[in-house]
């Protein structure tokens, strides 16, 4: 049996769900910000983004740009409960599904395929109980791998769908130019038009010899992605992020190094109560500072060992904050594990689990009890807590679903 | 515009066994019963173990968002919005 494989995404999704909510927004051009006063554009109505408002901008550029811009906080809880309800949509017609970010999602339909008309059939059935439930739309892409699935769901961007047959793979491929393919940024393109490259036929046709020797193994995954072949292998629903981060932009400039280690702190507890909950350790740590004028520096460093807890990353980051001489006060702050490996509970011979673990094991039981930061390290007082939306990329944990009623 | 409010409010609700879903009927907020038109979205959060059930709801003029706090049985109007 062929495989065939759905792309759902959703249609500038924070900015739609805000828009359903809220009926007196439809229509016009709406930007999701954060609460703070420098909180930058994390989603934007297709309104807006006529007028070229886009993520990542500033609130001040924005409104250069289009003052009759509309600025709406966002709600965190509100858009990750309505990923984990189109992900129950979606469980109605196939088990295998795959949360690729908060508003990204693949559904095999290879075994469901008896159940129901055609793999068409079932893209209608899901875009209209998404679009009667939430009030919103979203984009599907029907192929037999994921890569063109995406491609094809990207390509009926707003509201549409698209289906490419087995067959007609290459020739869907053929004419579309290079950026369509994922993970060929602006940088790669820039990198393939020097070798005269521009469109995916061109890129099949290249010889892959050359590729090889230009970007490594990734010119032999260019040559086959052009042909619409899928080089890497399905996603283990159960494998390991890749890296868990955590970034804040803050109010007012930190130059006060108390402050930024007291954020530190703040940001270390906040990496290691996600690797706790994702049940992996890391020995990777990354420190990333943003001075007032927008230059960002990233320091990482790699441990000979998984570093266990939140106060093992603190000391890691403050360490390599040391060995950085600050040229001016910072304007964001940011901490990422990575190298991660599952976590192996390792008893000591004698004690149980050590004193530290038992301790932050209780604390999370507390917060899991009685709401985020409801016990946290009392240094992290100095920090004003503040209300931030979650990026888009965001993956909503698997274990997130509530206790059934 | 909107304004918080956070006040406890009594709520008229119907629950309905089919899709386990909650309508809003009617609130009382300051001496006067807001019929409800349409309940324009729904979701739910967690504060710790106690689950949140969120209404954005609308008597056809001004937006409410109201609450009901699952472990005291309690509703709160948590803000008013409107247009403007």
């Amino acid at each position: 049996m062929d495989r065939v494989v759905m792309y759902i995404d959703m249609d500038a999704y924070f900015a739609s769900v805000e828009q359903a909510s809220r009926p007196y927004l439809r229509g016009k051009p709406v930007a999701v910000v954060g609460s703070g006063k420098r909180t930058v554009i994390v989603a934007s109505s297709y309104e807006a983004k006529r007028f070229g408002i886009k993520t990542g901008m500033t609130k001040g550029e924005a409104i250069r740009k289009l003052p009759s811009l509309v600025f709406v906080e966002g709600r965190n809880n509100k858009y990750v409960d309505t990923c984990v309800r189109i992900h129950e949509i979606l469980l109605r017609y196939t088990p295998e599904v795959e949360i690729c970010s908060i508003d990204e999602f693949f559904a095999d339909l290879t075994g469901s395929l008896l159940l129901f008309p055609s793999p068409a059939d079932v893209a209608v059935a899901v875009k209209r109980e998404i679009g009667e439930q939430f009030g919103i739309t979203c984009s599907v892409g029907i192929a037999p791998n994921k890569l063109v699935a995406k491609i094809a769901g990207e390509l009926g961007k707003p509201d549409g769908l698209v289906a490419v047959e087995k067959d007609d793979v290459e020739r869907f491929m053929e004419g579309l130019p290079v950026e369509s393919i994922p993970g060929i940024g602006r940088k790669m393109g820039a990198a393939l038009k020097a070798l005269g490259i521009t469109l995916c036929r061109e890129l099949r046709d290249f010889p892959v010899s050359v590729l090889r020797r230009r970007f490594g193994i990734w010119g032999d995954y260019l040559s086959f992605m052009a042909r619409g072949i899928d080089p890497f292998r399905a996603q283990d629903p159960g494998g390991l992020p890749k890296s868990i981060g955590h970034s804040m932009t803050f109010e007012k400039n930190i130059g006060d190094r108390m402050m930024i280690r007291a954020r530190l702190l703040e940001l270390s507890e906040m990496v290691a109560r996600r690797l706790r909950k994702e049940k992996v350790v890391a020995k990777g740590f990354s420190l990333t500072l943003r001075y007032p004028d927008f230059t960002t520096f990233t320091k990482r460093i790699t441990l000979p060992f998984y570093a266990p807890g939140g106060r093992m990353i603190y000391e890691t980051v403050t360490a390599l904050l040391d060995s950085v001489r600050l040229k001016d006060a910072v304007r964001l702050l940011g901490v990422s594990a990575f190298n991660v490996r599952r976590f192996a509970a390792n008893p000591s011979l004698f004690g149980g689990l050590d004193r530290e673990e038992r301790l932050w094991r209780a604390v999370d039981d507390v917060n899991d009890a009685f709401g985020e930061c409801s016990l946290h390290p009392a240094t992290t007082l100095l920090c004003a807590r503040r209300h931030w939306v979650i990026s888009p990329a965001y993956r909503p944990h698997k274990s997130y679903p509530y206790r059934r009623q | 515009m909107l304004t918080r409010v956070g006040e406890r409010v009594v709520a008229g609700v119907v629950f309905r066994k089919e899709g386990q879903k909650m309508e809003l009927k009617w609130f009382l907020w300051k001496g006067r019963k807001l019929e409800i038109k349409k309940t324009t979205y729904v979701w739910r959060e967690r504060d710790g173990r106690e689950l949140i059930r969120r209404f954005v709801v609308t008597d056809g003029k001004d937006l409410y968002e109201l609450s009901y706090r699952q472990e005291g049985l309690m509703w709160f109007l948590e803000a008013v919005e409107t247009d403007g």
